[in-house]
């Protein structure tokens, strides 16, 4: 999701962003200037961009809405017939300049900020807009918060007016049959990057340890204990449940007004009701897909050793390999499953270990490494 | 420290006074500037880290995050929140790590300061000539048990069984074919070589190992791990320090009637004192300070303080520099009070040199 | 024991780098594939990332690599004109043919203004970082055993950093490097860098690190050599002393001949564990900007991160050799020779 500092654009008469071109005005408007009151001057946009951290997650984010129309199963990542990527294209460098783009208005040593340095430009108040996972409301309300307390607003993430044309790997305008989900000729797709936490049980524990581990999984999702959680920034637990999203009283009681509470729980429905919502990649290999192959050029793009072309390109040689190795029939079929496409041959056990919970979408959590 | 033109000056009497010593114990004044300007200089590049890591240890999230500030109670207000929440709300997993770390530390170093130091000696006073050949039949002989083990899934007492039958056979025969020999060197060579590789790609293995003795999670599994890591380091070292002291000792003490081993524990240890307090002291920190090996052979129980460290970059919350801050500072303190017992072995350094003269 | 515990491991890693492993539930799977790990890394799509991005080479890189080729072969035609032993002879030739490759690599990247791949860097590491982290921490010894007051004091101070976990260390420097919260960020300002992040600049970060490793191991060298130093004849010092010589002789003359072989030891140990540098590149920068700070080790591991484990290993073996030829080559060849003119 992308947050803003709604005190701030209010008194500049800005409005929210909708595309990467009106978050970069709005971030180019508020970029130098003082927005927490310390003298200093502030940033327009925080990302985080260091290597080896959340990077990938943002690119994605942002490449989401160029590649992915026709909705959820189409996905974003390879073709589904001949799992070749869908990497090397307009789209995809595109989404690489757009993040490129946005260092321009943002703090000086980005490129070396992973997201707990963007909290805490964040969370002091020195950002105009950021983007990040449903943390930024909760954190708000944390001792430490008080700068950004009830002033951010919080939209579905920027949706753009020209995607992908898969037969060609142009960029082309929005249309009815292109972008049949598309909000005054703009298409979104929000991803739900990291798919979301997902709980195991090793199948070889004692029963004892089993039930153990079943109680406290269950215990902590039970809406008694869950619901207070998810208000509590450092908790890490992003709003999941429905009871979560559509009851305001445990939100307000944390320190929203009502209509912080109503903006921010509203963006994340907006995110997860969308029918175009992007799925993250949940097939073998993924750890290698994106931390490794997609990191390392996007780390090298950004420092400037490559250009968004050979980037793209480059992932595209790196990903073929990935699923040579692990073998490109059996990749596809996961690939296809994971995305809701039927496939009979496929074992149900193999579908067991490698689909990521979804219900927990907007929950959308980054790893520890 | 005099030069030819200086002497030559006018003003050779006060320049005197500054650029010559008193006498040979004290430096000459302008020298002792140089000097102490030089150590204090490096003493602050030394210290600033660790006066940011104290104060950051006091410091409010808000107080890291905002901005530089320097001086507690001028421009910021201490708090003690850090210290709390891992001493008194956390004290239990705290103090689990510590004792831990303490433990294993310093059995680790005990054990490889002992084996390093005799091994060193042994190397320094007598000549090995293991046979090259020897050893790469015992290297091919175990990774043909390996194989089998792994291939046809053989039980693996019976493979080394017969893998060391076939050894000793072939080793016979062997040697009196290959005379190729190896020196003192090599073997010091390949003590160190251990060392070379990446501890991430040994450090698998090493986990399937205490996995098939059931000995993870154990202090057992990390003192056995961090005392063959560290061997090499203990065994050049000290081999360096012995050579230096002169063979002549030995000789006399064996025609006295000592053994090599009483010659070894009341003669040359003694000598080799600073060398020894100054190995103790370093393979003590490599062992305190072992992060990726303990990572991996402990999951709670025997959990040491680094991995207590890394687990205070919290992802979702980001680094809690205040936290880390603490643990680092708690970390030290025991490594700098063993450093001010032992530095007092260092010094004793000087006495040998009038034993040697 | 202790076999068990070096060979075992090696061995192990060594299939590893020769196959692809792949992970599954409650045991593992191991197919060999031959050298295609290592073919990767040299000719394949790892490429760039391990030896360093080629396009052309410029004239100094020709100029460099040409020089280099006519000292190694006139250094190996005046050995083998001398006297000629065939294992002598044969590891000459490996260590010529190392220095050659190598002399090719920085040629075609440093030289022709390409940025490094992994190799370069810790090879930057571990000469800069090496060279910087003796001068000083000889320095140091040097004046910690002057006649000065407060010895205990500065010998203490100057061993902390040693004793922070390395990690710890990382972590720290990342604090104090930070140019927006970091303690330095006013002066970085008042100089007029507020807008210049080092991190973003190849150079500069590998610097940065640079200067982080040397904080934390130039107390190692120290502590031996003030141990080596404290070890020197006095008496020879004196003598040396009163028949007027000055302090740079007495230095090169008496001291130096004495601590040289502990020296030496210290270089080797240090230089190896500058050849596994990880923490330091992975806290501060990730190895980034790009794959500007990234060292072969730290390759390894995220390789070794995403399980791809029959990479990591090839990486690790290819580390393994680099640094035992450079380390033996060195130590054989210029150390052993000065130190025992036999």
């Amino acid at each position: 999701m992308v947050y803003y500092r709604k005190d701030i654009l209010d008194q500049m008469g800005l409005k929210p962003p909708r595309t990467w071109d009106e978050y970069h005005a709005v971030a180019a408007a508020t970029n130098g200037k003082d927005l927490n009151g310390d003298g200093k001057p502030d940033f327009g946009s925080c990302m985080f961009k260091k290597r080896n951290a959340q990077s990938y997650f943002a690119l994605m984010s942002i490449a989401a809405a160029y590649v992915q129309t026709q909705g959820t199963g189409e996905g974003m990542f390879f073709d589904p017939a001949t799992m070749k990527p869908l990497v090397n294209n307009e789209a995809w460098a595109e989404a690489f300049k757009v993040y490129k783009k946005n260092g321009e208005y943002g703090p000086p040593d980005e490129l070396n900020h992973d997201i707990g340095d963007t909290r805490a430009l964040v969370t002091t108040g020195r950002c105009a807009l950021a983007i990040d996972w449903g943390d930024i409301g909760p954190l708000s309300l944390d001792p430490g918060g008080e700068p950004i307390k009830n002033k951010m607003g919080a939209i579905v993430m920027m949706g753009t007016k020209n995607v992908l044309d898969r037969a060609t790997g142009k960029l082309v305008d929005c249309d009815a049959t292109r972008c049949p989900h598309a909000i005054d000729g703009i298409n979104y797709s929000p991803f739900a990057a990291f798919g979301g936490w997902t709980g195991g049980i090793n199948a070889k524990a004692d029963d004892k340890v089993k039930q153990a581990g079943y109680d406290f999984l269950s215990y902590m999702n039970q809406a008694a204990q869950s619901n207070v959680d998810v208000t509590m920034g450092w908790t890490g637990y992003n709003p999941y449940r429905n009871s979560q999203l559509d009851n305001l009283e445990p939100w307000i009681k944390a320190g929203f007004t009502e209509e912080s509470a109503k903006n921010y729980l509203g963006a994340i429905k907006d995110s997860l009701n969308n029918p175009n919502m992007a799925s993250d990649l949940k097939i073998p290999g993924t750890a290698e897909y994106q931390g490794v192959v997609l990191d390392r050029e996007l780390a090298r793009f950004l420092a400037g050793e490559i250009t968004a072309e050979e980037a793209v390109a480059n992932v595209e040689t790196g990903w073929e390999e990935i699923t040579e190795r692990l073998g490109r029939d059996k990749q596809k079929n996961l690939y296809k499953s994971s995305l809701g496409i039927t496939y009979y041959g496929l074992r149900v056990s193999d579908l067991r270990y490698w689909t990521n919970d979804n219900s927990s979408a907007g929950a959308c959590r980054p790893g520890r490494p | 420290m005099i030069t030819q033109d200086i002497r030559m000056s006018p003003q050779r009497s006060l320049l005197r006074r500054w650029f010559e010593p008193k006498s040979i114990k004290e430096m000459a004044p302008a020298t002792a500037v140089i000097v102490y300007g030089l150590l204090i200089l490096w003493a602050v590049f030394v210290l600033f880290p660790l006066y940011w890591l104290l104060i950051t240890s006091f410091k409010l999230p808000a107080d890291v995050n905002a901005g530089p500030v320097y001086l507690p109670w001028i421009d910021f207000t201490p708090s003690l929140h850090a210290w709390r929440e891992l001493f008194v709300f956390d004290y239990e997993d705290t103090l689990r790590a510590y004792i831990n770390s303490i433990i294993i530390a310093l059995l680790a170093t005990a054990l490889c300061v002992t084996i390093g130091s005799m091994a060193a000696y042994a190397l320094g006073r007598i000549q090995y000539k293991p046979k090259f050949a020897t050893i790469v039949l015992f290297v091919l002989c175990l990774v043909a048990m390996a194989g089998v083990v792994g291939r046809w899934g053989v039980d693996w007492r019976l493979s080394l069984a017969v893998a060391l039958a076939v050894f000793f056979v072939l080793a016979r025969a062997v040697g009196r074919h290959f005379k190729a020999t190896l020196g003192n060197g090599d073997i010091l060579f390949w003590m160190i070589s251990q060392r070379i590789l990446p501890p991430i790609v040994a450090v698998i293995p090493i986990y399937m190992m205490f996995q098939s003795v059931r000995l993870l999670d154990t202090h057992i599994a990390q003192i056995l791990a961090y005392t063959v890591v560290n061997l090499p380091i203990v065994v050049w070292l000290m081999y360096d320090f012995f050579v230096t002291i002169p063979t002549d000792l030995d000789e006399s003490a064996q025609l006295d009637g000592a053994t090599r081993f009483t010659t070894f524990v009341e003669i040359i240890l003694p000598l080799a004192k600073p060398g020894l307090a100054a190995t103790t002291l370093l393979v003590l920190i490599l062992c305190w300070n072992e992060y990726l090996l303990s990572l991996f052979l402990s999951t709670s129980n025997a959990q040491t303080m680094p991995i207590l460290v890394a687990a205070m970059n919290a992802g979702e919350r980001g680094i809690l520099w205040w936290s880390m801050a603490v643990v680092i500072i708690v970390m030290i303190i025991p490594v700098v009070l063993m450093a001010l017992v032992l530095q007092r072995f260092i010094s004793k350094g000087i006495l040998l040199g009038a034993v040697k003269g | 024991m202790i076999l068990i515990f070096s060979v075992f491991p090696t061995i192990a890693s060594l299939v590893l780098a020769f196959s692809n492993i792949r992970l599954r539930a409650g045991s593992y799977q191991v197919q060999f594939v031959g050298l295609r790990n290592f073919r990767k890394q040299f000719f394949g799509t790892e490429q760039f990332h391990f030896l360093g991005t080629f396009t052309s080479i410029s004239l100094l890189g020709w100029i460099v690599t040409i020089a280099s080729a006519a000292g190694l072969i006139w250094w190996l035609y005046r050995y083998a004109k001398r006297g000629f032993a065939i294992l002598g002879f044969i590891g000459r030739l490996i260590t010529a043919s190392v220095g050659f490759g190598l002399a090719l690599l920085f040629s075609a990247t440093l030289f022709s203004g390409n940025p490094f791949g992994t190799l370069g860097v810790t090879i930057f590491y571990v000469l800069v970082g090496c060279t910087i982290q003796f001068l000083i921490g000889l320095g140091l010894a040097v004046l910690c055993a002057q006649p000065i007051k407060g010895r205990t004091f500065f010998r203490v101070v100057f061993f902390i950093p040693s004793m922070i976990t390395p990690i710890g260390i990382g972590y720290s420097f990342r604090m104090l490097a930070d140019t927006t919260k970091g303690p330095f960020s006013p002066v970085w300002q008042w100089i007029g860098l507020g807008d210049f992040g080092w991190a973003n600049h190849a150079w500069t970060a590998r610097l940065f690190i640079v200067i982080g490793d040397s904080w934390q191991w130039i107390p190692f060298i120290f502590v031996i050599l003030l141990a080596a130093l404290e070890n020197v004849s006095r008496d020879q010092v004196e003598a040396g002393q009163v028949d007027g010589a000055s302090g740079w002789q007495l230095f090169k003359e008496i001291t130096w001949p004495q601590i040289a072989p502990v020296a030496a030891t210290v270089m080797l140990i240090r230089v190896i564990e500058a050849f596994k540098l990880v923490d330091l590149p992975n806290i501060m920068t990730s190895g980034g900007p790009g794959i500007a700070t990234e060292s072969m080790t730290l390759h390894s591991f995220f390789a070794w991160r995403a399980l791809n484990l029959g990479d990591s290993a090839a990486i690790a073996y290819l580390l393994l050799f680099v640094t035992v030829v450079l380390c033996v080559s060195f130590f054989n060849l210029l150390v052993l020779k000065r130190l025992r003119p036999a």
